[in-house]
């Protein structure tokens, strides 16, 4: 029986104002399994993007517990914080964010330089991501030279070449056209396949059907849990 | 060491992406940092660099007593006799007569001891230099030693002058060597054109009274030594002070007190005093110019942070800690300085090459300053921008390493903007308060010197021509310099459109003071106490009418006060108030000798020092009792001073062809030299000040137009709720200006106590003067109010839609 990787339980997110305090998050059970390939689902504001922070310590809930690889991360320090999301966590967003001052080599190589890791070892990771997702050609070129659909391979080769524990992709194809849409959803199920863990945060059915599980949330709940219909593409 | 690479790659790659950013950067840092080069490198040049000379740390400058006296040739030889601490050498500045042809000039020169170059253990450009052998029989080693700068500017530095003879004071001296460039004496700023053996004092200056070389009785050997080895400069003077016993004690020299050793500073003690104050304190002014100039750099970084945000953001989320984020943006505002410092050292050497010709003319002294940059003004500029590239960097990299990530990552605005607002804001106040008090200091020196010139200095300031001779230098007994300047004054005063003339020996308001002591004939002094001193110069008859000083009871120095009648004085207001509380006429001082000196006048008090300055007591006693080698003609004219200046060296000529006439200039051109601190004190405060106006202006302006650009949201929506271009306007001047009136709270409260400090600099306003502190006030109001009304107006201007729908 495959890992736990993630274990939520009774997550809550509250954000407070001065007079209006906001559940985004109530009660969250989650647990995902190293080589899951997991989907949330549901309409805007219903916390996927939420989850999405706590799950890659970028947010810490309000409530709850969550155990990441097995070992609580409530106590961590930001510095911890920053070390586990280096090495445990790959992220893909919505919006690329690559950085336009660097080139292409430069931004799937910039975390691996965060790591500490020898110039050496890192060449040979970053060139291998890149070639992953098709981009080995383009290292030299600056994110505006490239297509959206091209600055999000590039994403996903950042976010793989640190080899993470789990991915977490937030709408990865929300600013992409529908090839390139599928393209990319392609793509992150080829690394699926190849035994990544990857959790999605969608608003699209079609996309969440990727997914070997998906989650629908709504007001902050999970209301719905399953399998998905759709097994290959 | 990668990482640091990779940062420092990454760096210079955002600088080139942002050129304008880069541009006004490290413009602002230039300024900032030229400007405290330059000061730094006066600072070096005169206080700090040591002199060119082998192992400058070993010499020592010899003084005696609290007056710091000088040496009897005598006593200088029996110094050097009788110890083995100290390698000692003498010296002495003179004027010299140069003569080519039928020209005379007057030149500065330095008699020294056999030992002097030895001593300061220097290399010869070209030739030799003068040693014990040229010390040896009085009157028999004509040879000289010249400067660089003369073998330069005067000798069109032909390589064959070895050999070549100097006529100086009449006599032939054969140049013998040439100093090496970076040897400017051992007194920065004042050197020498020419060395001569002290062997040949009587014809290099001669003294008709007194034979130098063996007199005890004429102190004028200036002392300096070098530490033997293994000696320390306390044991050294422990050795001095026992020969004191034998050499000095029976002697006048001891009477003030002991011998000292001082660490050889390279500047003279009385200019010293003044510099150890006037470059630290322009230095702590141009300190704040480029505070200015850093917290412009520190808003634009913050504006460039916000502007950034999102790659911050994502640094973070790849696992940034925040260290290395900080080190980032250190590295970017590292660079950034270095690349102002560069700039800044270049502006520096400008500003530095324009100096020298911001000089006063300085007749009888050369002076020469090194003000190149050298490895400590480098350090200097490189400290200071990696200091402030630091400080003024740290603050928008910790606020910039703190992102919302959520917010920031999903492209929510909201992100930095409102953190950033507090600490932009605080750097405008700053901005403001320190250009405030720069302002208002520069506006009270410009104020000053408007008043100066129109000051009453108790003389005649307009039609007057000054010239100084001195027939010494060429050997002139005292009775034929009597017969000289009598027959230059009648030759002037039959010049027509010339009123009156007479000599003095000291002019008002030429720099430094001379003073004399005096006893009171009745009154005598308490055991042990110094006598009382008061300002002093020794006039010729006619004078107070020359100079249109007014003899307010007795009369005049006449024909008849000469040697063998009674001697007698003139004071001025202050002396006769001050001394004998009213009624000088008829009452009497005592001279060294108890001789009774009568005051047969009272004159109007005239600055002597320094413009506007508070009258001390002062003592004139006539020429024709004391009588002087070197004076200054001054000639009264009903015409145009000008063109009488131009008459007056054919004149000297026509007495003595050989002469040399020195100083010469209108009485108004005297002034300005007089005026020389004032003009340069408004200069660098006007330029600092406009400096720190422009820096502060583009300040305000960056943070107005930074706010707007965020509220353009904001304003649209006001503006699509029918908001008139008026209201938005008013609504943003009005938030700018409040920032500004903080600043400006801060700054006048500044101003009012820097000012008080420079109340002794200022002559003829106050030091609170209300008009400077309200017309800097409102300068800096209207410049604020057109930084702020800029932007609002073009915020207000956009289509409330475009503003929409950007957002």
């Amino acid at each position: 029986m495959a890992k736990s990787l993630i274990n939520l339980t009774g997550i809550k997110k509250v954000f407070t104002t001065e007079e209006v305090e906001t559940h985004a998050l109530s009660d969250i059970h989650l647990d995902i399994k190293e080589g899951e390939y997991v989907s949330i689902e549901g309409p805007s504001g219903c916390g996927k993007s939420t989850l999405l922070a706590i799950l890659g310590l970028l947010d810490a809930p309000s409530g709850g517990s969550y155990e990441l690889n097995g070992k609580p991360v409530a106590q961590l320090t930001l510095s911890d914080r920053a070390r586990i999301r280096n090495r445990e966590i790959g992220f893909i967003f919505q919006s690329f964010n690559l950085i336009g001052d660097l080139t292409v080599f430069e931004n799937v190589e910039l975390p691996l330089v965060y790591r500490g890791m020898p110039s050496g070892e890192r060449r040979t990771r970053v060139m291998e991501a890149l070639e992953e997702v098709g981009m080995g050609h383009r290292a030299k070129h600056l994110p505006s030279q490239l297509s959206g659909g091209q600055q999000q391979r590039v994403a996903v080769a950042r976010a793989v070449g640190g080899r993470p524990s789990i991915l977490l992709a937030d709408e990865p194809t929300g600013n992409l056209d529908s090839t390139n849409g599928e393209a990319v959803m392609d793509l992150l199920k080829e690394l699926h396949r190849r035994g990544s863990t990857i959790c999605m945060v969608t608003h699209d059915p079609r996309f969440a059907n990727y997914a070997e599980r998906n989650i629908h949330l709504f007001d902050g709940r999970v209301i719905e849990e399953g399998n998905s219909s759709r097994r290959s593409a | 060491m990668t990482t640091f690479l990779l940062d420092l790659k990454h760096a210079l790659r955002g600088l080139l992406r942002s050129p304008g950013f880069t541009f006004l950067a490290v413009l602002s840092l230039a300024l900032g940092i030229g400007v405290n080069s330059a000061i730094f490198t006066a600072l070096n040049s005169v206080l700090l660099r040591p002199l060119p000379v082998n192992e400058p740390s070993k010499l020592v400058r010899v003084s005696m007593g609290p007056r710091d006296e000088s040496f009897s040739t005598p006593v200088f030889r029996e110094l050097v006799r009788n110890q083995s601490s100290v390698e000692l050498a003498a010296e002495c500045f003179m004027p010299l007569s140069w003569t080519q042809g039928d020209q005379s000039r007057q030149i500065t020169g330095s008699i020294i001891s056999g030992s002097y170059f030895p001593t300061l253990g220097i290399n010869p450009f070209m030739g030799r230099l003068l040693g014990p052998q040229d010390d040896q029989i009085p009157g028999g080693h004509p040879v000289a030693v010249v400067s660089q700068n003369f073998w330069k500017n005067h000798l069109a530095a032909d390589p064959a002058v070895l050999g070549h003879t100097l006529t100086l004071n009449g006599h032939p001296f054969t140049i013998v060597g040439i100093t090496a460039p970076s040897f400017h004496g051992d007194y920065v700023g004042m050197v020498p054109d020419l060395w001569v053996p002290l062997s040949m004092q009587a014809q290099a200056l001669p003294d008709p009274k007194n034979n130098r070389l063996e007199s005890r009785n004429v102190q004028w050997l200036q002392l300096f030594g070098r530490l033997r080895p293994g000696v320390k400069r306390p044991q050294a003077e422990q050795t001095l002070l026992a020969l004191e016993e034998g050499v000095l004690q029976k002697k006048r020299e001891a009477r003030d007190g002991h011998i000292q050793l001082a660490v050889m500073g390279s500047l003279p003690p009385e200019i010293l005093n003044v510099m150890n104050i006037l470059l630290p304190a322009l230095q702590l002014i141009v300190l704040m110019v480029l505070l200015i100039a850093c917290s412009n750099v520190a808003n634009l970084q913050l504006a460039r942070a916000v502007a950034r945000r999102q790659e911050v953001a994502m640094r973070v989320v790849l696992g940034a800690s925040r260290a290395q984020l900080v080190r980032q943006f250190i590295t970017e505002s590292g660079l950034l300085s270095i690349l102002g410092a560069t700039g800044g050292l270049a502006l520096g050497a400008l500003i530095m090459k324009a100096v020298p010709s911001l000089l006063p003319p300085a007749e009888g002294v050369n002076l020469v300053f090194d003000l190149s940059m050298d490895w400590r003004v480098v350090s200097f500029a490189l400290l200071l921008a990696l200091t402030t590239g630091i400080l003024f960097g740290l603050a928008p990299a910790l606020q910039a390493t703190r992102p919302d990530l959520v917010s920031v990552l999903k492209e929510d605005a909201a992100g930095l903007t409102v953190r950033t607002g507090l600490t932009r804001r605080i750097f405008v106040v700053a901005q403001v308060a320190l250009s405030l008090v720069l302002l208002v200091a520069s506006g009270l020196f410009l104020r000053s010197l408007g008043k100066a010139n129109s000051v009453d200095p108790g003389f005649e300031r307009s039609r007057m021509v000054l010239f100084s001779v001195n027939p010494r230098i060429m050997g002139y007994s005292q009775e034929r310099s009597t017969a000289l300047f009598e027959e230059i004054r009648q030759r002037a005063a039959a010049l027509p459109g010339v009123r009156s003339v007479a000599l003095g020996a000291f002019v008002p308001l030429r720099g430094g003071k001379t003073t004399t002591t005096y006893e009171v004939q009745g009154q005598d002094l308490p055991k042990g106490a110094q006598p009382p001193e008061a300002n002093f110069n020794q006039v010729g008859h006619g004078y107070f009418q020359t100079m249109g000083i007014p003899v307010l009871s007795g009369r005049e120095f006449m024909d008849t006060d000469v040697p063998g009648a009674p001697k007698v004085a003139i004071v001025n207001a202050t002396f006769e108030r001050k001394v004998f509380g009213g009624h000088a006429i008829g009452r009497r001082l005592v001279d060294d000798n108890k001789d009774p000196i009568e005051i047969v006048g009272v004159v109007r008090d005239v600055n002597t020092t320094s413009l506007g300055e508070l009258a001390d007591p002062m003592l004139y006693q006539p020429l024709s009792q004391n009588l002087r080698g070197d004076l200054t003609v001054h000639v009264a004219t009903s015409g145009d001073p000008a063109i009488l200046r131009g008459q007056m060296r054919d004149l000297v000529r026509g007495v003595d062809p050989y002469l040399p006439v020195n100083e010469l200039r209108t009485m108004q051109e005297h002034l300005r030299v007089a005026l020389f601190s004032a003009r340069i004190g408004a200069l660098l405060l006007g330029v600092f000040g406009t400096l720190a106006l422009i820096l502060a202006t583009t300040g305000v302006y960056g943070v107005m137009a930074y706010n707007v650009d965020q509220r353009k949201k904001e304003i649209g929506i006001r503006m699509a709720l029918g908001a008139q271009i008026r209201d938005v306007v008013r609504l943003i001047v009005s938030q700018g200006m409040r920032v500004v009136f903080v600043g400006l709270g801060i700054g006048l409260a500044l101003a009012w106590g820097v000012s008080r400090l420079l109340s002794s600099l200022l002559f003829g306003i106050a030091a609170t003067d209300p008009l400077t502190f309200a017309a800097i006030t409102s300068l800096l109001i209207a410049t604020a109010f057109l930084a702020c009304f800029i932007p609002a107006l073009r915020a207000a201007r956009r289509d409330p839609m475009t503003a929409l729908r950007n957002e």
